[in-house]
């Protein structure tokens, strides 16, 4: 079962929800009482109008997110990430940097995730939509961009790399369905040591916050703040996917 | 109201109050201190079942939530009839925020609960919700012999040794990948 899992995910997620769906009726057609109005059928009705609630809320939220007047939809680029030494440039096999353009902007903070789809990325990947961290944003002549640093895995993430590019180039563009963001930022102003623990790909979610914590710094008049990143990497090479 | 309905109630305050946390703890500084510390667990490993942290706060909750269940299961319960009874309607009671799914992302955002954490309750309440199905199960079938030769009774004798296999494959190896 765990094998199964591991090897076919998104097949297994979306059955998961069917069998969840087909567990509702199952129980349903079992009980005796067939009374919306009481136990154990007004159980049932509150799950599933819960369930449309949420899934409607989630909807809206994502048709706003995604829909401006006048505006393209959201586009991604998959761009792979070079690890620069003195004397030559190495791409990085296991990350890309996906730079998406934002149709509807929104102000990015430290610890935000969005649930994205790239439809294009792979026959399935209309039906799956991953979260990543927002590792940074910036704001070029056409808008604004945020950037998701994503590691090599199996499925989408692996089909990504498939489309890695280095120019920025609107044929290499895709289109991109962004769920979110989700997330709040932590207050971290109040303390006065920060300690940040990273390992691999986790630097992703900490880089926002290091961003931020910097800026304070210069921005403050008291430079009493001590900030320390505490990042383990497998190799120094992988430095590279923080570079931007 | 009979006990299965006060634990509904409960578990919808239950649910609200680990929704909540981050205002309790910006209302009370004292209740910031009484929560936040992480507890030391002699078991190794238990955190991990744990599933989100091991703050003063989640474990409380994860423990208040089993034994409101495991009273619940006991208190009242006669006989076989009674336990298959209850097992059910508990069973069910849990359903309704497990069918909500582990993806609580907007009221989780705008309680500012962890992905993780949201994702661990969802783990907790698919297993507890086994477990009552599991119950229900075996009490069901001690209670009436089953008959191989008609499809009822293979299926009960399926789905009797389906489930505790699918029970142990969530529970032991974890629901995360």
């Amino acid at each position: 079962m765990a094998y199964i899992r591991r090897r076919f995910y998104e097949i297994f997620q979306k059955l998961h929800l069917i069998l969840a769906a087909v567990l509702i009726a199952a129980i349903y057609l079992h009980s005796a009482s067939k009374n919306p109005l009481k136990a154990p059928i007004v159980y049932l009705f509150a799950a599933i109008c819960l369930q449309i609630a949420i899934g409607a809320l989630r909807f809206g939220w994502t048709l706003y997110r995604n829909i401006k007047h006048r505006k393209p939809l959201n586009r991604a680029t998959v761009q792979t990430i070079t690890y620069k030494t003195k004397n030559r440039d190495t791409p990085v096999s296991d990350a890309v940097h996906v730079h998406v353009r934002v149709s509807r902007t929104w102000r990015p903070r430290a610890g935000q995730y969005v649930y994205l789809s790239i439809p294009g990325v792979s026959p399935t990947s209309f039906v799956q939509s991953h979260p990543f961290f927002v590792s940074w944003w910036y704001r070029d002549a056409e808008g604004d961009v945020i950037v998701f640093i994503v590691q090599k895995r199996k499925g989408f993430t692996q089909d990504l790399f498939r489309h890695t590019t280095n120019d920025v180039d609107q044929r290499n563009e895709m289109r991109a369905i962004i769920e979110g963001p989700y997330g709040k930022e932590l207050d971290l102003k109040s303390y006065g040591t920060i300690l940040l623990f990273a390992t691999g790909i986790g630097i992703a979610g900490q880089l926002p916050y290091i961003t931020r914590l910097l800026e304070e710094y210069h921005n403050s008049r008291e430079k009493n703040q001590r900030i320390a990143v505490f990042w383990e990497l497998d190799s120094e090479s992988k430095c590279s996917n923080s570079h931007h | 109201m009979d006990i299965t309905q006060w634990y509904a109630v409960a578990l919808g305050g239950l649910v609200v109050l680990f929704h909540a946390l981050h205002l309790i703890m910006k209302i009370s500084c004292f209740l910031k201190h009484f929560f936040c510390p992480q507890v030391r667990l002699s078991m190794r490993g238990f955190n991990r079942y744990i599933g989100f942290s091991t703050m003063r706060f989640d474990v409380m909750l994860v423990a208040l939530f089993l034994v409101g269940n495991a009273i619940c299961l006991t208190v009242g319960v006669k006989d076989i009839a009674s336990l298959v009874k209850r097992s059910a309607l508990l069973c069910t009671i849990n359903l309704m925020p497990l069918a909500l799914g582990e993806r609580m992302n907007p009221m989780a955002s705008i309680f500012r609960v962890r992905l993780s954490a949201s994702a661990s309750m969802h783990e907790w309440l698919g297993s507890v919700v086994m477990a009552e199905g599991l119950v229900h199960i075996a009490a069901a079938l001690s209670s009436q012999r089953v008959n191989i030769h008609n499809t009822s009774g293979v299926a009960k004798l399926v789905v009797s040794h389906l489930v505790p296999l699918i029970y142990r494959e969530l529970t032991l190896q974890g629901w995360r990948c």
